[in-house]
């Protein structure tokens, strides 16, 4: 059976992930069957009202976000729910505020539902007016900018987008960037097979001259230390992967994560930096070997 | 060997040794024990009580949490809730959202008001039914707190108004303070301070408006003679340092930690640490081998440490199958089941492994039995196993044949994975899954030979191929 397309639309609460829902779903419905997920954080889904006119399918997870471990069965259930029932063409889950979209992609990965669900297609809208705000007050903004296939930058009637567009691209170079006031969205959002661009999101492109490659192979480092030390070249670090201590490292713009033990005995690092610190950062690398 | 409050107390003071204590976090699991919803379940002492009970009877726990209900404290303080039949309920207003002055208009909570009176009895009642057992009361974190009361304007306060953020916080940490104390007071052996909200805010903001209310809560706790536990789920990792530096006396996180980190921080403060069984994709959605796996693996990162408590990290889904929660605590304490754990782990995923073709195995004239084991020459259960079929098939010469498959061999793993099998030691007859980790007794075991032959001889003289 063919997977099911699923478009995650992620963003702050207010940054105006619904009423850009609205604004595509004519677009969506005419291509195809489309059921929507929504997930508020912290309130009852009001949105499923704004979007009764469309006649869809929609369905609601409640009261949590599913960055919590406890929440995510909420999310298994309706897509699993929604795939048996609804067998919709295109899934719109709009995650709440909180959500990161790589845990939902690893969810899908972990799951049998990544035999029914095709990795999510990421639209995230970023708020002009609230996010150079709250991005240092919530790391989870960061998160869903860096995971992000297509960004929106909305609000930008009410605050200069400029404000927001450095950051924007220093965390997400390759994401094209379209924008959107009250009343409409500039720019043609492309949709297509995750697939397609799935290499593009998972390494920035600067100019060569900027980048370094730093490798690591060895027996063991120190957990604790190597963590302190990629906190300390967040800004530099674009991009890490490897094995350590049977713990694979995946690091996309200085925000990272662990997948759980994995089965390779070989550790190994690559990391890309950013600017002139990879002397720097490999000698403290090599004094984490334990 | 030590069980209960006093396994529990031990590893708070890291002075236990393995097999760790086990604190399986249900909440409204409990209500799904019963058949009940959620939200009948949360209203009634009753229930409650009965939930807590049957939790403990089938879980055999060394400790608990009375409730997981991160919506008590907002509902007494003016939050409207949305009740769920499969989940704790959820706060669906904020009194301070639009109407920031109202914090100077809002009082402590009274333990008459809300749900409180329902279920400090049901705290009373299980201290005194199961005087052993280390009963945990479960406070809404300060920050989780203020995000109910004023909603996610919260963050934007942080940057807007710290000062009016500070003094929220303070507010929300006199609340966990006064409803510990009710809770303490009921019999309750440990607080847990649960604020998942503070996984989600940098470092600077943790640290500015999270560390000195949490310090001042824990510091609370120790001076009424309790201990203090943190839990906090979500990716709290770059906040992890701060967390240990709170004062609280033992930490606890979800599947988005890795243990070894967590391990390493806590051992360096002499803290105790617990965690972090995959909630998700292991206790709700996985079968009995992903749980005994995931519990090998926790045990062998914490192996040797005195501080580890065996904890989802989480409240447990509403719908986990109570035989995911057994298997975790047969893997923790019985060495032989801990051996097949250990033995799986080696092992290749099971849906990896190529499956054998079963299409010729059954025999129309023949009832083949197959125990799956980890080796009857060495594990004392697969030898009782693999007796009990040898002993049922010698009722029936040349008609049952037996055979051991060892899941230390490729053939056997196969086997296993061929036939659906989850759990060591199991016995399946012809290709069904009958008897898991479970030694039948020989009229039983006979009876079901009996019977099966029984079928193919009728399907026999019919032609139908069983």
């Amino acid at each position: 059976m063919k997977p099911i397309n699923l478009l995650l639309l992620a963003g702050f609460l207010g940054a105006g992930k619904t009423s850009l829902l609205e604004a595509l779903l004519p677009e969506l419905t005419a291509a195809g069957r489309v059921a929507v997920l929504l997930n508020e954080f912290g309130s009852i889904a009001l949105d499923a009202v704004r979007l009764q006119k469309f006649h869809l399918p929609v369905r609601e997870i409640c009261g949590g976000s599913i960055f919590c471990s406890c929440k995510q069965a909420d999310l298994v259930g309706q897509l699993e729910s929604i795939a048996q029932q609804l067998q919709p063409d295109l899934l719109v889950l709009e995650a709440s505020g909180m959500a990161m979209p790589a845990d939902t992609s690893l969810l899908l990965q972990q799951s049998y539902l990544r035999d029914i669900y095709a990795l999510p297609q990421v639209l995230t809208v970023v708020d002009a007016l609230n996010y150079p705000k709250l991005a240092d007050i919530l790391p989870v903004l960061d998160q869903q900018v860096a995971a992000a296939d297509t960004l929106v930058l909305s609000k930008i009637d009410l605050a200069a987008p400029e404000k927001s567009l450095e950051r924007l691209r220093k965390l997400n170079p390759q994401a094209p960037i379209l924008y959107r006031d009250r009343e409409k969205l500039y720019g043609q959002l492309q949709f297509g097979p995750v697939s397609s661009r799935a290499g593009a999101r998972q390494l920035s492109v600067r100019a060569p001259e900027h980048l370094t490659v730093c490798n690591w192979q060895g027996e063991q480092l120190s957990d604790s230390g190597l963590e302190q030390l990629l906190q300390e070249f967040r800004g530099e670090l674009l991009r890490g992967k490897g094995v350590v201590n049977q713990r694979r490292l995946e690091l996309v713009n200085g925000l990272w994560d662990w997948s759980p033990e994995v089965a390779e005995q070989t550790n190994a690092l690559f990391f890309v930096l950013r600017g002139s610190v990879n002397r720097q950062f490999q000698q403290k690398l090599k004094e984490l070997e334990m | 060997m030590m069980r209960g409050k006093e396994l529990v107390l031990a590893a708070i003071n890291r002075e236990c040794a393995d097999p760790f204590p086990w604190v399986p976090f249900c909440g409204v699991h409990c209500a799904s024990l019963l058949g009940k919803s959620a939200a009948a379940y949360l209203h009634s002492s009753d229930l409650m009580l009965a939930g807590m009970r049957q939790a403990i009877s089938d879980y055999d726990p060394d400790g608990l949490p009375v409730i997981f209900d991160l919506q008590l404290e907002a509902e007494v303080l003016g939050c409207q809730l949305h009740w769920a039949v499969d989940n704790p309920p959820s706060v669906c207003s904020h009194p301070l959202q639009n109407h920031l002055s109202g914090l100077s208009d809002l009082v402590l909570p009274q333990s008459s008001a809300g749900r409180f009176p329902v279920l400090l009895p049901v705290i009373r009642e299980l201290r005194r039914l199961y005087p052993d057992l280390a009963l945990y009361g479960l406070c809404t974190g300060p920050l989780t707190l203020a995000l109910h009361l004023l909603g996610s304007d919260i963050f934007l306060q942080m940057y807007d108004d710290p000062a009016y953020v500070e003094e929220l916080l303070r507010f929300t940490g006199s609340c966990a303070c006064r409803v510990s104390s009710w809770y303490l007071e009921c019999g309750c052996d440990l607080i847990a301070v649960v604020d998942p909200m503070t996984s989600q805010i940098a470092p600077e903001q943790f640290q500015r408006f999270c560390s000195p209310i949490l310090r001042s809560t824990f510091d609370y706790i120790r001076q009424q003679g309790a201990k203090s536990s943190f839990f906090v789920c979500g990716h709290a990792q770059k906040n992890l340092p701060l967390m240990c530096a709170s004062g609280c006396d033992h930490i606890s996180v979800d599947e988005n930690i890795p243990l070894a980190y967590l391990r390493e921080l806590c051992q360096a403060r002499q803290l105790s640490f617990g965690g972090n069984l995959p909630l998700t994709t292991g206790l709700l959605l996985g079968d009995e081998q992903t749980n005994m796996i995931n519990t090998i693996k926790c045990l062998q990162l914490v192996a040797g440490d005195p501080g580890f408590i065996l904890a989802p990290g989480c409240d447990l889904p509403y719908a986990t199958p109570p035989k995911n929660l057994q298997v975790v605590a047969q893997v923790l304490r019985d060495p032989e089941k801990r051996r097949i754990a250990q033995q799986m782990a080696q092992n290749p995923p099971l849906e990896t492994i190529p499956k054998i073709d079963l299409s010729a195995y059954i025999e129309a004239d023949k009832v083949k039995v197959a125990v799956l084991t980890l080796d009857s020459r060495g594990c004392a259960p697969c030898q009782y196993m693999l007796a009990a079929a040898e002993a049922a098939a010698a009722v029936f010469p040349g008609q049952v044949e037996v055979q051991e498959y060892t899941i230390k061999t490729q053939e056997g793993i196969q086997m296993m994975a061929s036939l659906g099998v989850s759990n060591i030691p199991s016995i399946c007859i012809d290709r069904d899954v009958r008897f898991v980790s479970e030694i039948p007794d020989q009229p039983t075991f006979v009876e079901v030979l009996r019977q099966k032959l029984s079928q193919k001889r009728q399907a026999g003289q019919s032609g139908v191929r069983l």
